[in-house]
């Protein structure tokens, strides 16, 4: 492979994959560390802060969910999320299913006015909105309540759900869906006996986009939540640590095992769906 | 419309317009057309319920003082007033800018750095894509407190680092620097969203054509000549749409400076987000972070609508 390089040329890509290994460092270094360090003890991380664990200690992970951290263990707030984020990507994926495939394949009053609303929304930014969420979920006393966090998810998520979907339906084999209403289906029984089948790949990835997007949420689990026992993930995990003074207020092995496991799940979805999501990403653009 | 011509149709057929050219007594097709509305009518109770009926409702907050308990005074435009006239307010729009121009700049630049070295398609290069992308994977929260952690003036992970190498003179404050601490954020945010960019601009490399590459190769552009004449502006279109992407997403910071800093030291990295957070829930101005959400939300909003149209016209195509 090297045969025809000159010198300059091998110093050049020497160079080059030194510089790569060095962000790469930067890159990963960070979450390598929370690992390894999530299986030091206490003492071990005071003693030297970025040393291997030596013995390793296979305990943290369980201590911290399932004792009580911020007046509940860790598992809660983990299923909190779960409670919440899985009726809410089933939602959006059916919800915006639909209306992508309407806006692919209907011709209706309104259309454009529908998409330029979906256009608006994206910019504005989520802190923006906050406080006016905020206000009105409190007037319907929605506020503090694991129901409220997910009508709010299902409704902010579904813009990006109904753009991909739709990106998806206009190129949907027309033949196909044709060929059903030929054979008299209605429109309804057809989207979901000839279009739902066919289109599961690109539901799952909305649905990993969602699930996402939900896991990680902050902003409104945390204007919105503030009973410890209804709290989701990100509040509880921001909860553990108190910023930059470094004040932790739990041990820094449960600090570590917290971020772990925090990172864990979004970590195997993105190895698991890596190609997925960057096929979605770069169509996403071009929207 | 005949079967037949259907078949021959190339382009995705739209029922509605093969509907449209039918002859209006196919009272078959109406049946199928019946219960069309059923495939919007969830979308609008979501989105109209609390999206729409929220921000509207916050709309008319912002003419009231309200302290999120008892009932609201109407104040006219009081709060847009002393929104206008609050240093805070403009200190935190200047803090939120400093981060969006610093973090859309950073991640264009490493982003596109990245992508042309991996685009010399050297062995193993798609395990390093996958190791730069794996930054932005981690959830922002987790993000936060591990940079806070690494950059704790304490017993954080870079002094005891400098402390072990021997370059103990070199140890600081960092986030708790007044000076360092919106520069550090905004390198976690170029940690963050590094890899967005990073994807783009490799898909589009890849769409540039290998015999142009090769023809500027014989033309005595190559190395960094051919990236700055012959890459760069072929890749212009990506760079407005990263560009346009990064804003809209550095925008929204809120997480990273909530964990790392909660707004200081001082008001140093006293972003946006936290003002509109601490208005409302600390010092219960509802009324008044209305106001503000109002503004932001209008202007940033608009601002991107027209960058967008803009950006639609100087894309080619």
């Amino acid at each position: 492979m090297s045969k025809g390089m000159s010198l300059q040329q091998r110093a050049t890509r020497l160079t080059l994959i030194g510089a790569l290994t060095i962000w790469a460092i930067i890159s990963v270094g960070p979450i390598f560390w929370v690992y390894y360090s999530s299986f030091k003890s206490n003492s071990q991380i005071v003693a030297n802060v970025w040393a291997l664990p030596h013995p390793w200690v296979w305990t943290n992970w369980i201590t911290v969910l399932t004792s009580a951290v911020n007046s509940v263990p860790f598992l809660t707030n983990i299923l909190n999320t779960l409670i919440i984020g899985i009726p809410a990507v089933t939602v959006v994926i059916l919800v915006g299913s639909l209306a992508g495939f309407a806006l692919a394949r209907f011709r209706f009053g309104g259309a454009q006015a529908f998409q330029l609303f979906l256009l608006v929304l994206l910019p504005v930014p989520q802190f923006a909105v906050m406080v006016p969420v905020w206000s009105y979920m409190h007037t319907l006393g929605l506020t503090n309540s694991r129901v409220g966090l997910f009508l709010v998810y299902a409704a902010f998520n579904l813009a990006l759900a109904i753009t991909l979907m739709r990106g998806f339906f206009s190129n949907f084999p027309s033949d196909i869906l044709e060929a059903a209403l030929l054979d008299g289906c209605t429109e309804w029984y057809a989207f979901w006996r000839v279009v739902v089948p066919l289109s599961v790949g690109p539901m799952i990835t909305v649905g990993i986009l969602t699930f996402g997007s939900v896991w990680n949420e902050f902003l409104f689990a945390v204007s919105l939540i503030q009973d410890p026992s209804k709290m989701t993930v990100q509040p509880a995990l921001a909860a553990l640590s108190a910023g930059a003074t470094g004040q932790l207020t739990f041990g820094w092995a449960q600090q570590f095992s917290a971020l772990a496991i925090t990172t864990v799940i979004p970590l195997i979805l993105f190895l698991l769906f890596q190609n997925r999501i960057f096929r979605a990403v770069t169509l996403q653009v071009q929207e | 419309m005949s079967t037949a011509r259907r078949r021959l149709a190339t382009k995705p057929l739209d029922p509605v317009r093969t509907s449209r050219r039918s002859p209006p007594n196919s009272g078959r097709r109406l049946t199928q057309h019946k219960g069309r509305w059923l495939f919007l009518l969830p979308s609008f109770l979501l989105l109209g319920g609390f999206v729409v009926v929220p921000l509207m409702l916050g709309i008319i907050l912002a003419f009231f003082q309200w302290n999120g308990l008892g009932s609201a005074t109407f104040v006219g435009l009081a709060n847009f007033v002393a929104a206008i006239s609050d240093p805070k307010f403009w200190h935190s729009v200047a803090i939120t800018l400093w981060y969006v121009f610093g973090t859309t700049l950073g991640c264009n630049v490493l982003g596109l750095s990245l992508a042309l070295a991996l685009f010399t398609k050297f062995r193993g290069w798609k395990i390093f894509r996958t190791l730069f992308y794996l930054s932005g994977v981690m959830p922002i929260v987790a993000t936060g407190i591990t940079w806070g952690l690494i950059f704790n003036p304490g017993d954080g992970l870079l002094n005891a680092f400098l402390g072990a190498i021997g370059l103990r003179q070199f140890e600081g404050l960092w986030l708790a620097n007044p000076h360092l601490a919106l520069p550090l954020i905004i390198f976690v945010g170029i940690w963050i969203g590094v890899g967005l960019p990073m994807i783009l601009f490799s898909a589009g490399l890849m769409r540039i054509s290998p015999a142009l590459l090769e023809a500027a190769d014989l033309d005595g552009a190559f190395g960094v000549k051919r990236v700055w004449y012959v890459i760069l502006p072929l890749l212009k279109p990506v760079m407005i749409v990263t560009t346009l992407m990064l804003i809209i997403s550095s925008i929204q910071v809120f997480a990273t400076v909530w964990v790392m800093t909660g707004g200081g030291p001082g008001y140093a990295t006293y972003v946006l987000g936290i003002y509109l957070y601490n208005t409302a829930f600390e010092y219960n101005r509802f009324g008044y972070a209305n106001a503000m959400s109002v503004i932001v939300a209008v202007v940033a909003g608009a601002s991107m609508m027209v960058a967008m149209k803009f950006a639609r016209i100087a894309e080619p195509g």
